[in-house]
């Protein structure tokens, strides 16, 4: 996913990603990262956890806004 | 422009593919990825950067996940294939989660079987849109099956190819969600 992500940012999409694996997100270096502290079975969130799903979605939102440049940050 | 993989990165990658090819036949993931699987490593290479706005409340997203998420009437994605499917699937802005499906090995699908959201949070994208917290949805969202061990074929075509897809929807950004 990482490097679909540089591809869109590469044709001036930007992009938000999240990342439960920190090792291969590391490899790849996608421009707006937000890692999760959930497992990637259920990276946004619990199942039926609306506002854990939100809280995650919000973060990676308030990234793409804020993010001046490249880099990563660790949700909560 | 991404920065291409070295050509003894492709080879490498090539050996991988060749050396572990009956672990993979038999989907003995863990004999196939523990024999030094060359991922691909961009760390020195620079990272590309589109600046997005500040407003998200005028900003229309794009959601791509790799859960392999398909709806009814479409193809499910081809799990034996030893290298990945390089294909995706369009999901309309309206469509109905509880009716897709997941092609995917990989994952404990435990979670998304009980909540879509939980990999490919639509819903959650349209509240936040009826909110006014973002300002919309594009009409076509995407999903594909994560499993691309070949990432050369990811660099060369898979992500330009979907890349192409994705802005003709003219999102102002693209949330990526990897499973």
């Amino acid at each position: 996913m990482g490097l679909v992500a540089r591809e869109l940012e590469s044709r001036g999409i930007p992009t938000v990603s999240l990342s439960a694996l920190r090792k291969p997100t590391l490899l790849v270096r996608p421009p707006r990262a937000l890692f999760t502290r959930n497992p990637n079975s259920q990276i946004v969130g619990a199942p039926n956890d609306r506002d854990a799903q939100l809280t995650v979605l919000r973060s990676a939102l308030r990234l793409l806004a804020e993010a001046t440049e490249p880099g990563m940050l660790t949700d909560r | 422009m991404m920065t291409a993989p070295t050509q003894e990165n492709r080879a490498a990658l090539e050996a991988w593919f060749r050396d572990v090819r009956s672990d993979l036949e038999r989907k003995d993931w863990r004999a196939a990825f523990g024999a030094g699987y060359p991922r691909l490593n961009l760390e020195d290479a620079p990272v590309p950067w589109a600046p997005a706005s500040t407003d998200l409340r005028r900003a229309r997203l794009t959601l791509i996940d790799s859960s392999g998420l398909y709806l009814p009437g479409q193809q499910p994605f081809d799990t034996d294939a030893l290298r990945g499917d390089f294909s995706w699937r369009p999901i309309p802005v309206n469509a109905d989660l509880a009716a897709s499906s997941l092609a995917h090995e990989h994952y404990d699908h435990t979670a998304a079987n009980q909540d879509r959201n939980s990999v490919f949070p639509l819903d959650r994208l349209r509240e936040l849109a009826a909110a006014g917290e973002i300002g919309g949805l594009t009409e076509t969202h995407f999903s594909f099956s994560g499993y691309l061990p070949d990432w050369a074929e990811v660099v060369d075509h898979f992500a330009p190819a979907l890349a192409e897809q994705v802005a003709q929807q003219h999102p102002d950004a693209a949330l990526l969600i990897p499973v």
